[in-house]
């Protein structure tokens, strides 16, 4: 074949695969960070995407998407509002948690979730829960997902529709890796450190943590450790903080400060960590953000060291209060 | 820059333009290329380009020093020290954390407690190969299999960008002469590149990505959770999962090589088809076991020196391998099976011919196919597990926890045994249809893969992971 066939097959295969995965290219370019490039990609394939709409070639795509169990709008939707459930009267009580103790029909059940951060840190979370014998755990991580971006992944609204209807009786969340990256504001972006993100972000942090309250529901949130970049770990010591000041209004929501578990005496960002035995480990992945086996091992048993302390909190208010409903809320 | 991305599809459509439109002038056309490659490199870290640019500068110099050196004693030491530069710049990036844990851990185990002056360093992508590449032409000088390029060509072939960060590992002998000679633009075997690169994808972005979210990782993960079906197609879904992976994306990488009118060797040829460990390695990763088998195994010694020096060889040769791949135990006990198998197997079938000389039947192979897959499997185990403690929890949940689970679905099962009844399949079939889209017209080839385009990322996930041998 000559060079200038291959060219034009290129363009055919192209320009229609283009056309064929209009709706693909639409989602990605939605995925993009605020900014010049996310508009210049919106503007170059938002017509690609209505002639392929208009002329049906968007079809066979979604077609085998819904074969496969996918949902071909995912990713192309817009979203009105972050959280649209308001699960708490403004003048109720406060739901405080209670004590949780497994059953024989009734075993703990244990939900842990949130962007890659969650990936290492909740295999090892579910890896002891099994140890104990005493917990049904669930890992639920997304990939490059967040709070200030539900216009990708609308975590509220898949924690009301996917996982508060498996009625957990707690949860382990793990989000910030992703979420310190610019956020529309009323139709404007903004920066990290801007007063309007900040407040925006809060919000968001708050009505996830107030959706997430249930009968006796505990919620630990657990924060990002130190970042190898001095500017990365800065951003992230803002969105730690926000964590930490909200958890602290509500009695159900624990705040596990990931911090001081993955930092040495000296403080700040460490590849390596001491173990057991006293000999180095690498705790932390090549990418300076993610942990390793070993950081997330050391991760997960301060959360469950939380975990049973916050239990512990509910067993002695039960015993001066007893509680005699369900397990689950 | 990964193969499966829109990033990759722009810079390869802007690079087959230039490169053929400048190959008439071959010394800007090696400039390009030269570009085009570090552009590719740096997209991951502008970093890595001062090293692999070091690489170049160190190994030609080595090169050159040999070849015109006619002191036998000085060559000698010339690629001593070329070798050493080239192991020791590996072994920096790649070992030096895992070499000072393990000592550090060895003292602990006798009392004595020792800090160790620890880094974390970044892996540049494909250091690994780029570094064996480079050896072999440093080798090969001092042998005298070839002489040294002009600068250009070798550091266009040192930082080719389509074999640069997963292989193939192709030989100097067998690029540089390519990039001597005036390529046609009006005869491009595109069929077969096309083919290549498609089915490489369908087998990274589909096969591999969906056979490893369905069961591996869960799997491998947390082996305690699950029962020993799930955990036994766990096992066979890795070795399809990191056949898919790797043999997709040296199949895309041979393509774009094609296109672009050179020709990469062959790296993989059915090798769960493979009814001994000895062939599996003639089929798996092709373009090491040769590397593997011409620069460590027969300077060694090989065959030579009796039964025990050659067990030895073989066994050291199978666990250097596995420690190329990785800075990790399991990677040494990955080669270590295979040492074993290899040198099991070799003394079997010396007992085996001096017993009869009847050729073994059709059950036999069969047998021999089972025993080799499950061998190769076992070995995936080590290769995948993430320490020994994990790798013995699966393998003894394995036998013990018996139960089906819910994890093996009936299209992971199909995808599964058709990957595997694909290796005994002759060609004939995607022959028969390259042969006929060769013959078809530019709009229907184009239709032709504008459909496979959208299957394929129709059934991929969202985002791809990264190449499993990027790592290595």
């Amino acid at each position: 074949m000559a060079a200038g066939q291959i060219v034009l097959v290129g363009l055919v295969a192209f320009g229609l695969a283009g056309l064929f995965n209009a709706e693909s290219l639409y989602a990605t370019a939605r995925r993009q960070p605020y900014g010049w490039k996310r508009t210049v990609a919106l503007d170059l394939v938002g017509p690609v995407r209505s002639f392929s709409r208009s002329t049906r070639l968007s079809e066979p795509r979604a077609k085998i998407e819904t074969a496969i169990g996918r949902d071909p709008e995912a990713g192309t939707r817009s979203v009105s509002k972050v959280v649209t459930v308001a699960t708490r009267a403004p003048d109720a009580p406060p739901p405080t948690v209670k004590a949780i103790r497994p059953t024989r029909t009734h075993r703990v059940r244990l939900w842990v979730g949130g962007d890659s951060m969650a990936q290492e840190f909740g295999t090892s979370m579910i890896e002891k829960a099994g140890r104990r014998g005493t917990l049904d755990a669930t890992l639920d991580y997304h990939v490059s997902t967040g709070l200030t971006r539900p216009d990708y992944f609308d975590w509220p609204a898949y924690l009301r529709d996917r996982v508060l209807p498996t009625k957990p009786d707690a949860l382990v969340l793990m989000f910030g890796a992703n979420d310190a990256q610019a956020m529309e504001v009323d139709g404007k972006p903004y920066k990290v450190r801007t007063p309007e993100w900040q407040a925006e972000y809060r919000k968001r942090v708050g009505l996830t943590m107030d959706l997430l309250s249930g009968q006796g529901r505990l919620v630990m949130w657990v924060g990002t450790p130190h970042m190898r970049s001095a500017e990365f770990d800065e951003r992230q010591t803002i969105l730690n903080g926000i964590y930490r000041d909200e958890a602290a209004k509500r009695p159900w929501v624990h705040f596990v400060d990931s911090g001081p578990v993955l930092t040495p005496p000296g403080g700040g960002y460490a590849a390596y960590l001491p173990g057991g035995d006293g000999q180095p480990q690498l705790a932390r992945a090549s990418d300076g953000i993610h942990l390793s086996r070993f950081g997330a091992d050391r991760l997960a048993d301060a959360v469950f060291q939380a975990f049973d302390a916050e239990l512990a909190k509910a067993d002695a208010a039960a015993s001066e209060a007893p509680d005699t409903s369900n397990p689950s809320g | 820059m990964l193969f499966p991305t829109f990033e990759f599809a722009v810079f390869f459509s802007l690079t087959f333009l230039g490169n053929w439109l400048l190959r008439p002038h071959p010394r800007s056309w090696r400039w390009f290329l030269l570009g085009a490659s570090y552009v590719f490199y740096a997209w991951w870290d502008p970093r890595f380009v001062v090293l692999l640019a070091g690489s170049t500068v160190v190994n030609q110099v080595s090169a050159l020093a040999i070849h015109r050196s006619a002191d036998p004693g000085r060559r000698r030491v010339l690629l001593v020290v070329a070798v050493a530069a080239n192991l020791g710049v590996l072994g920096f990036f790649k070992y030096y954390g895992f070499f000072l844990t393990s000592v550090a851990g060895g003292f602990a185990k006798v009392g004595l407690h020792v800090n160790p002056p620890l880094l974390q360093i970044v892996l540049p992508v494909g250091i690994s190969f780029f570094t064996f590449q480079a050896m072999s032409y440093v080798i090969d000088t001092y042998r005298r299999d070839t002489e040294p390029a002009p600068w250009l060509d070798f550091a266009v072939y040192l930082s080719f960008f389509p074999h640069l960060v997963a292989g193939p590992i192709v030989r100097a002998r067998e690029l540089l002469p390519q990039l001597k000679e005036r390529g046609d633009p009006r005869h491009i075997d595109a069929a077969l590149a096309f083919r290549l690169i498609f089915g490489g994808l369908f087998k990274k972005v589909v096969i591999s990505s969906f056979v490893a979210s369905a069961i591996v990782d869960k799997v491998f993960a947390n082996p305690g959770q699950h029962t020993n079906f799930e955990i036994l197609f766990a096992i066979y879904g890795y070795a399809i999962q990191i056949y898919a992976d790797f043999s997709g994306y040296t199949d895309i990488a041979i393509g774009c090589a094609l296109l672009l009118g050179l020709r990469f060797p062959q790296n993989f040829d059915a090798p769960y088809a493979a009814t001994s460990i000895q062939s599996f390695w003639r089929k798996w990763h092709m373009t090491l076991s040769s590397w593997l088998r011409d620069y460590l195994y027969i300077p060694l010694g090989g065959n030579q020196g009796g039964e025990r020096r050659m067990r030895r060889n073989l066994f050291l040769t199978m666990v250097i391998g596995g420690l190329w791949h990785g800075a990790a135990w399991t990677f040494v006990a990955w080669g270590a099976i295979h040492g074993s198998a290899l040198i099991i197997e070799r003394g079997w079938d010396a007992r085996r011919a001096a017993r009869t000389n009847a050729a073994p039947g059709r059950r036999s192979a069969v047998l021999r196919w089972f025993v080799t897959f499950h061998v190769v499997c076992l070995g995936w185990v080590f290769f995948r597990a993430e320490s020994f403690t994990k790798a013995g929890d699966l393998l003894w949940d394995l036998v013990t926890v018996w139960g089906v689970g819910t994890l093996v679905k009936p299209m992971l099962v199909f995808v599964v045994a058709s990957m595997i009844a694909a290796q005994f399949v002759p060609a004939d079939a995607a022959d028969r249809a390259q042969a006929l889209f060769a013959r078809a017209g530019p709009a229907l080839q184009g239709t032709f893969l504008a459909v496979g385009l959208l299957v394929i990322d129709a059934l991929g996930p969202v985002g791809v992971a990264p190449f499993i041998y990027f790592q290595f």
